[in-house]
């Protein structure tokens, strides 16, 4: 079943001889339960893309939909609350909140809904990433990689349609990513969630269900089975 | 140059901060440069108004030959020397004297006036007098008129008036009437060795040593002969004295100043700091950097202060010819001329270049502590948070976005410390100085309370103290002014000056009865002329001592109960005086020194006598001192003379009056002395007389200069039944006393405004700051689902919790500081001195000034988030999540 599609998704930045096509007209399709790599050199216009697929960033034209439901469609207030509920996001530079501790950063999105924290899930997700015995320790206590399975927990955490990834591993050293991977491919096994992860890393795109290839902002494989 | 050119360019980048840092400068030095110019225009007020009163001469040499006054003359330090003598008095028709003084034309200036129509007199048969002089001698102010002179000792003599002096406001307000004829040989014939020679020394000259140095170089051996103008020395040091205030309202400033020009400018580096890195990794040394910011806060002092001196100088010059009352020393002064205060001047250059060079330090220690490799990976400043992983009890009942509200906070201690503190000193300003105001006005409203209206007075009469004692103002000459329509109530009192007679033991209280006679009879406020303030008496148990007794109509009597009632909380049936010996005593209050108001004595205040109520005491009155032509001050001075023919008299003492509303105004009927006030009743049975003495009076709510003109006229006539009546007129003196009011109160709000303004500024900022920083958490919150909505109320709610902050500081340092004005005021330093009272015993909270104070610091908190939180709110979230720091 397709839980995330994008329609003649374009992003154009500037004007005339400025103008700069980040994402040029991107039909994509991501089916639930897939772990999905989208790999491409550095200014490919992967991120761009992910952060359209997220809701993040508004594209210029064209349409995503995650769920059935086009999320451009609505006021930007109902996007927020769309995507805190159904889109989790994992960045390169982690992005926590430096003033709350694990257990915090993590249960933000649901708190931020007003609902009540289901602690037996959200330690079961913190021992999963093992980082339960971080739960009160603040960012800047905590290594690279402890910081980014806070992140893949904080993504997961609200049981989302879709987690998308931005370069998960981009800080992190090489046996960490490979970790930090793993660890994101057994969440999506257990947890039954489709990932989105963005790398320039073959050798981690390769750990993905599927390789999508994207030059100059256009598709060139929408990829099967990995090589 | 080239780090002129790279200052400039910053200037221009951060333009918000700089033209912040420029307008913090710029107000610190306006409120200063204002202040002090203000402040110096007030001193410079009172010297010319000292100069008015004492004349300008800095010392008079007293019986000079002509040798000597010719030696004076030449004296290279001297200015300004004018010769005179005091010639004869001019008995007028109307039984007023007027002092005719023989002087040379540079007299005038010495006494501060001038010829206003016509000349000085040259020959010696004219005259030239004050206007006011000749109204009250009921003469025409026209020139050329023959005047008949009935003189003391020069029998009569005819003057032509030939010039009108200017009137001397000083001379008018206490009646001291002088009329200026030429200095001639032949009316100085017999007095050569009593010339008065007064001299007034060029600028800059020690004047004190000065006058001493010549009066011993023109041979004058008796120090007597040099009478230094004390009252004019005194104020002119006081000009040149340090004015502390004003040092402290600097350093106030300076604190919230500097530290408004020290987070901003902070802010400007810490946003650079990977600039001063690429800088130093490319080659650039400390000093260069240093150079770069030297030249950079140099340019904001150059031009704040220029900004500041000019709206500073501009605004004092906006005060010029309104009235105010110090800030500081309560005197009031028109403000005629403008003095710019070149220390003040200097002060506010000097502070605000300490401010500034503090942050500037403060900026160079910051941007010189970033390595190169740090500025240029752009390392966040989430490695210096320092907080408890574990929430706390407050943190727990809080939703997510409060808390993160709140570990902010706590996370920017130096923020929040920075902008509670900058509120705190201008909010407690503030209620301190509401809370003052407040306690003046409690203190006049319960005394206004008790329904006496004579001392808030339009007109006030005191026959003098040489007059005698049966003479006074008669039912009848009063009853034609009571009943005059603009006068609204009239109240007098019967005058005596007695004495007392004390057991030693029993009723004087111990060291201060003991050390309040010592320092009566050796430099009490009475004249010398008046004799000794105390005698021993019959026997050695006794002592004999001064005291005022007041006659008191019944209609005061009642003033008096309630006065009781209010002020004392005691209830006094004063009702049974009109018919019995029963008297109200007041008993001055000294420390332990006897030195009536002496703040800076140690101990506390005590009555100087040690009675009761239901004590009785001993009044003795002399038996025939009523007789008209009885010298008044020869029976007070002369003891040993008159003790004899006193008549003693028993009273009851029913209550003790703390608070004394009137008074003899007479040296005789000092404050400073005990007071017994009887009815009239008793005061006609025991002394025969039944005249009136003091008389106050009060125009209707409603009246106009008119109905005042018609008042006065009938007043001026009464006053002129006694000879040396005194006619103190407050109509004019009340409304230029509101009028200062209000141009103080705009003064203070001016400081408040200013004050809250630069706080208001640094709150702003950084709260600003403290945002824009964390824009990349904004970024990622709302990446992961929080709303606009949901941000902008944290960031509110992160304003307002600095507002509370600050408010709940500034509440706190303002109780402190209001309870220890109180205490000061009602304990320590009770002022007693007229007009300002402090009757309010109880201490309170002044909600109003409060409840400003929070409602501005919330203001202040939440106003300060709404820019920052739109520049966020405008912001992609892609592209906040991208900006670091």
């Amino acid at each position: 079943m397709e839980i995330l599609k994008t329609e003649a998704l374009k992003k154009y930045y500037g004007k005339g001889v400025n103008l700069v096509k980040a994402v040029d007209g991107v039909d994509l399709s991501i089916a639930e339960g897939e772990f999905a790599a989208i790999a491409g050199s550095s200014g490919s216009g992967k991120t761009t893309l992910l952060h359209m697929m997220g809701g993040l960033d508004s594209p210029t034209e064209g349409k995503v939909y995650i769920d059935g439901r086009d999320i451009y469609a609505v006021n930007d207030e109902s996007l927020t609350i769309f995507r805190r509920r159904k889109v989790g996001f994992v960045f390169q530079s982690y992005n926590l909140i430096p003033v709350l501790n694990v257990w915090e950063n993590i249960t933000m999105p649901i708190q931020f809904d007003l609902k009540r924290v289901d602690q037996e899930f959200v330690e079961e997700i913190m021992r999963t990433l093992n980082i339960f015995d971080k739960k009160n320790a603040l960012p800047n206590q905590l290594s690279g990689g402890q910081q980014q399975r806070t992140a893949i927990a904080r993504a997961l955490v609200t049981r989302p349609s879709i987690v998308l990834a931005d370069e998960p591993t981009g800080n992190l050293d090489s046996k960490t990513s490979q970790e930090v991977v793993n660890l994101l491919r057994h969440s999506v096994k257990k947890y039954h969630q489709t990932i989105v992860m963005i790398t320039h890393d073959e050798n981690l795109a390769r750990m993905a269900d599927r390789i999508v290839r994207i030059e100059d902002g256009k598709l060139v494989n929408k990829g099967g089975a990995p090589c | 140059m080239t780090y002129i050119k790279i200052a400039g360019r910053y200037i221009r980048e951060y333009r918000s901060r700089s033209v912040g840092i420029v307008l913090s400068i710029a107000l610190s030095v306006l409120l200063i440069v204002a202040i002090g110019s203000l402040a110096e225009t007030a001193r410079v007020l009172q010297v010319n108004d000292v100069r008015q009163n004492a004349g300008a001469n800095h010392v008079t040499y007293i019986g000079l030959n002509k040798e000597q006054i010719d030696k004076v003359k030449q004296e290279e330090s001297v200015k300004e020397a004018a010769n005179s003598f005091s010639y004869d008095t001019w008995n007028g028709n109307n039984g007023l004297n007027v002092n005719v003084r023989a002087g040379e034309e540079k007299i005038l200036y010495m006494l501060d006036t001038k010829i206003a129509e016509g000349r000085y007199p040259t020959a010696p048969d004219e005259i030239a007098v004050e206007k006011w002089v000749l109204d009250r001698l009921s003469l025409p102010a026209q020139l050329t008129q023959n005047i008949k002179v009935s003189l003391g000792e020069n029998g009569e003599q005819e003057f032509k008036l030939v010039g009108i002096v200017k009137d001397r406001v000083h001379s008018q307000s206490h009646d001291l009437r002088d009329a200026f004829v030429a200095f001639d040989e032949q009316k100085l014939a017999g007095r050569e060795d009593s010339v008065e020679t007064a001299v007034e020394f060029k600028e800059g000259a020690g004047y004190k040593n000065e006058a001493m140095r010549l009066g011993k170089e023109i041979g004058i051996k008796d120090q007597e002969q040099i009478v230094l103008n004390e009252m004019l020395l005194s104020a002119m040091g006081e000009l040149e004295a340090i004015d502390w205030n004003l040092v402290g309202v600097s350093l106030l400033l300076m604190i919230v100043g500097g530290m408004v020009v020290y987070s901003l400018y902070s802010i400007s580096v810490l946003k650079r700091s990977q600039e001063y890195g690429m800088m130093r990794a490319v080659g650039g040394t400390r000093k260069q950097i240093l150079a770069i910011i030297l030249c950079e806060i140099l340019i904001f002092y150059a031009a704040g202060a220029a900004l500041g001196l000019f709206m500073g100088i501009s605004a004092t010059y906006c005060f010029k010819g309104t009235t105010m009352t110090d800030l500081f020393t309560e005197g009031t002064s028109r403000l005629d001329i403008i003095a710019i205060s070149g220390f003040a001047v200097k002060l506010a250059l000097l502070s605000s270049l300490a401010a500034i060079l503090l942050a500037g330090s403060r900026g160079a220690v910051m941007a010189n502590s970033v390595s190169p490799i740090e500025a240029i990976n752009r390392s966040t400043q989430d490695r210096d948070i320092k907080l408890k992983g574990e929430d706390s009890l407050v943190e727990r009942l809080m939703t997510i976005t409060g808390k993160i509200s709140y570990k902010n906070l706590r996370r920017n201690k130096k923020v929040l410390i920075f902008t509670v503190t900058a509120m705190v000193i201008g909010s407690t300003f503030f209620m301190t100085a509401s809370f003052k105001e407040e306690l003046n006005r409690r203190g006049r409203v319960t005394l206004e309370s008790i329904g006496d209206k004579s001392p808030w007075c339009d007109f006030w009469l005191n026959i003098s103290m040489d007059e005698p004692m049966k003479k006074g103002f008669t039912a009848e000459q009063l009853d034609e002014i009571r009943e005059m329509p603009q006068v609204e109530s009239m109240s007098s009192k019967q005058v005596l000056y007695s004495k007392l007679i004390l057991d030693k033991e029993k009723q004087l209280n111990k060291s201060n009865g003991e050390n309040y006679l010592k320092f009566m009879n050796e430099r009490g406020f009475l004249p010398k002329f008046l004799g000794d303030f105390s005698w021993p008496g019959d026997t050695e148990d006794e002592v004999i001592v001064r005291n005022t007794v007041l006659g008191l109509p019944e209609r005061d009597l009642q003033y008096l109960a309630r006065t009781f009632k209010i002020l004392q909380g005691e209830e006094i049936d004063t009702s049974r005086m009109k018919d019995e010996p029963l008297a109200v005593l007041y008993i001055p209050e000294t420390k332990a020194n006897g030195v009536p108001y002496d703040a800076k004595a140690k101990g506390k205040y005590a009555p100087v006598l040690n009675i009761k109520s239901g004590d009785k005491i001993r009044l003795t009155f002399p038996k025939e001192g009523y007789a008209a032509g009885m010298n008044n001050i020869e029976l007070l001075a002369e003891q040993e003379k008159y003790g004899s023919s006193y008549q003693e008299k028993e009273f009851t003492v029913i209550g003790m009056v703390e608070e004394l509303l009137y008074a003899d105004g007479t040296a005789a009927g000092s404050r400073i002395a005990p007071y017994v006030l009887i009815s009239e009743n008793m005061f006609q049975e025991l002394s025969g007389i039944d005249v009136q003495r003091v008389v106050t009076i009060n125009l209707k709510e409603n009246a106009d200069d008119k109905d005042y003109e018609l008042v006065k006229e009938k007043v001026q006539k009464l006053s002129q039944l006694f000879k040396g009546t005194v006619l103190a007129d407050y109509y004019k003196y009340e409304i230029a006393e509101e009028k200062s009011a209000v141009t103080a109160g705009l003064l203070q709000s001016s400081i408040v405004i200013i004050l809250f303004l630069i706080s208001g500024l640094s709150i702003y900022n950084n709260i600003n700051y403290s945002l824009i920083s964390r824009i990349r958490e904004h970024g990622i919150m709302k990446a992961v689902g929080l709303t606009k909505r949901q941000f902008r109320g944290m960031i509110r709610s992160e304003g307002l919790m600095h507002g509370t902050i600050a408010a709940f500081f500034s509440c706190i340092a303002a109780l402190v500081i209001e309870a220890g004005i109180f205490v000061y005021r009602v304990y320590i330093f009770p002022v007693y001195v007229w007009p300002i009272h402090t009757n309010a015993k109880q201490f309170f909270i002044d909600w109003k000034s409060m409840l400003i104070v929070i409602v501005i610091n919330l203001a202040i908190g939440y106003l300060a988030t709404i820019g920052p939180g739109r520049a966020v709110d405008r912001m992609e979230i892609t592209e906040a999540i991208r900006t670091v720091e």
